[in-house]
């Protein structure tokens, strides 16, 4: 039981922690010139991340593998067939062409070479599927390639800029958020780990399990905020886009980073999360290009959630 | 000497092989509907780097990992520093804003992953340095990205689709410049890499760096034409584009397609020559700012090319 109660701290103070470490960043940022789109930029790249990311280092640094590699896939198959499901049951989705034409493929791209890069058994007959440094480093590479693309899109975008505009507190104040948000963070992702395994003890589930749903949805939280806003103030068209964004994120920035730290060796019970994330891609992309186009419909979303329930069911415990 | 006369022999054949291939493919696709985008594109990529392609990739097969892995980096490095050296001292070369900004840090991009690909050893501990297939494969995720690219330059440029307008031969003769085109290539392939290895027991100097200095210069015969051409023609912007892209398609698609294939061990005494591809990718991109902006100048040239004798000099033999 106090397993969730950690779980559950150890959550709010990562999102709070990001909020604040942003926070204080940018109006720091913005105190020594830095421009608006440049700080939008890293507000939209890494402000959403931050939760992921720092539970993702905390498991790698305690030697937690399933839930470095679980919080990753099952955070991806969450985006989509949960919460892209979910959300076009209540209201169609719109998607932009770019989503659909450049996003998508890009994110199916990530998932394939994340299944690649942990088959090191089947495709190079070494003893143990790993994500090694070296892997870790050209999922970097790739993300820094993506990153350079949005910074084309916010060029023509004023909304990116926009994000930039934080209210500016004074330097001490924007010091004392950015340690706070630090501090927070830290401790926050070691809350998670630990209670994540302590949740795991306590119900009879393996961590891997624990880490594909509860960890996974929890710090998918910030995102799935994102997207209700964005489906509540009619703007669907950004939900999906952030989805897809996000999962580009979680595989080539939070893997990335947290497997140049250390090599990750890959828990057999997780490869059915490597397929299903590839799987739940290319279903949003059929789906995308079938029937009205360019809009997830209603009953795609009930599909989307049945597949969800399906992985559940078969994902080991 | 007869390692010179088959590497010779080996080498036309080769350059010749992917001639016809391109000849008969192209005008095979013209006569099933293909666009004359999707065929300039093939024609771009594949063309100038099929002799590449199947030196490495035969000597990976042949577990002459020297000769693969050295026609690559010595390409890039020959590129750079003497083709781009001598152009730019017979007339300064003039170079593209996107060819600045994007392409050359790609290159750049490129020669740094491979690098961290290349050293497992350092970042992953492990006993031998080897481009595994999990590494050709993140590589060749690369190259998609960079394709698509390149397909995406194409559609707003007609320059592209003008530039190869093949005669369209019948389906037979077609048919028949396939067939000697690949039967050509295969042949070359193997003579190059056997030839190469007779001059290098031959001058008593390791099979590295005749595969370094011959074996890349040879292979990249086609690209000097190309440049020659365009700097003869005064399209200087087109010579440093060129060079770039083959730089590009060196480590992304020549190595991803050859470790895919066969992982490549990476040799000891190649390891300079990664370093040296980095070193000339960021002073060919210094260069442009130097001096007149987006240009490379006489001395520029002069510089380019007394680096490259001292990597001669340096690298071991």
């Amino acid at each position: 039981m106090l397993g969730f109660i950690w779980l559950i701290a150890g959550l709010v103070l990562v999102v709070k922690g990001a909020d604040w470490l942003v926070d204080g960043a940018c109006s720091l940022a913005r105190r020594l010139g830095v421009s608006d789109l440049a700080i939008g930029l890293t507000v939209v790249a890494f402000g959403t991340s931050l939760p992921e990311l720092v539970v993702n280092i905390a498991a790698v640094l305690q030697n937690k593998p399933e839930l470095a590699i679980g919080n990753v896939t099952g955070s991806n198959i969450c985006n989509i067939l949960l919460i892209l499901g979910t959300a076009s049951l209540f209201c169609p989705l719109g998607v932009q062409k770019n989503t659909t034409w450049k996003e998508i493929p890009f994110s199916l791209l990530a998932g394939m070479l994340l299944l690649v890069v942990a088959s090191d058994r089947w495709l190079d007959g070494a003893s143990q599927n790993i994500i090694s440094r070296t892997d870790g480093f050209g999922l970097l590479a790739l993300f820094a390639i993506f990153l350079a693309y949005i910074a084309g899109m916010a060029r023509d975008l004023p909304e990116v800029a926009q994000q930039g505009e934080h209210t500016i507190y004074p330097a001490g104040k924007s010091l004392l958020l950015l340690a706070a948000g630090l501090v927070f963070l830290i401790a926050g992702g070691k809350l998670v780990v630990l209670g994540a395994v302590q949740v795991a003890t306590a119900l009879g589930l393996t961590e891997s399990f624990v880490a594909v749903t509860l960890v996974a949805v929890g710090t998918s939280l910030p995102e799935l905020a994102t997207s209700v806003v964005a489906a509540y103030k009619k703007k669907a068209d950004i939900a999906i886009g952030n989805v897809v964004g996000s999962n580009i994120f979680n595989i080539f920035l939070i893997l990335g980073t947290s497997s140049v730290m250390r090599q990750i060796p890959v828990p057999d019970d997780l490869r059915l999360s490597l397929f299903v994330g590839v799987l739940a891609v290319v279903l949003l992309l059929v789906f995308l290009l079938m029937g009205r186009r360019h809009t997830l419909q209603r009953w795609q979303g009930v599909a989307l959630l049945a597949v969800y329930a399906i992985y559940l069911i078969c994902q080991p415990r | 000497m007869l390692g010179v006369v088959i590497f010779a022999i080996g080498l036309a054949f080769v350059i010749k092989g992917a001639d016809f291939l391109v000849d008969g493919a192209s005008s095979l696709a013209r006569r099933l509907g293909v666009s004359d985008l999707a065929i300039g594109l093939t024609v771009v990529a594949f063309g100038t780097s099929l002799p590449e392609l199947t030196v490495s990739l035969f000597a990976a097969v042949q577990g002459q990992p020297a000769v693969a892995v050295g026609n690559v980096t010595g390409s890039n490095i020959c590129n750079i520093l003497l083709i781009l050296g001598i152009s730019s001292l017979l007339c300064p070369l003039q170079v593209q804003v996107s060819t600045v900004w994007k392409e050359i840090p790609f290159s750049l991009l490129a020669q740094v992953l491979l690098l961290a690909m290349a050293a497992d050893r350092v970042l992953d501990g492990m006993d031998i340095n080897v481009l595994s297939r999990t590494d050709g494969l993140s590589l060749l995720a690369l190259f998609s990205i960079f394709l698509a690219y390149i397909a995406g330059m194409a559609r707003d440029l007609p320059q592209a689709q003008d530039e190869d307008h093949p005669r369209i031969h019948t389906t037979g003769k077609s048919v028949v410049l396939i067939m000697v085109g690949l039967i050509l290539l295969i042949i070359g392939g193997k003579l190059v890499v056997q030839g190469a290895l007779d001059v290098a027991r031959w001058l008593k100097i390791s099979e590295s760096f005749v595969a370094v200095t011959l074996v890349a210069v040879g292979t990249s015969l086609p690209e000097l034409a190309t440049s020659a051409v365009a700097a003869y023609r005064k399209k200087t912007d087109i010579a440093v584009g060129n060079v770039v892209g083959s730089n590009i398609f060196n480590i992304f698609l020549i190595l991803g397609v050859s470790s895919t294939v066969h992982p490549i061990p990476v040799p000891a005494d190649l390891v300079l020559s990664f370093y040296v591809g980095i070193l000339a990718t960021l002073l060919l991109f210094v260069t442009l700012f130097t001096g007149k902006r987006h240009r490379i100048g006489r001395w520029e040239g002069a510089v380019m090319l007394g680096l490259y004798v001292v990597y001669l000099v340096v690298q071991p033999r």
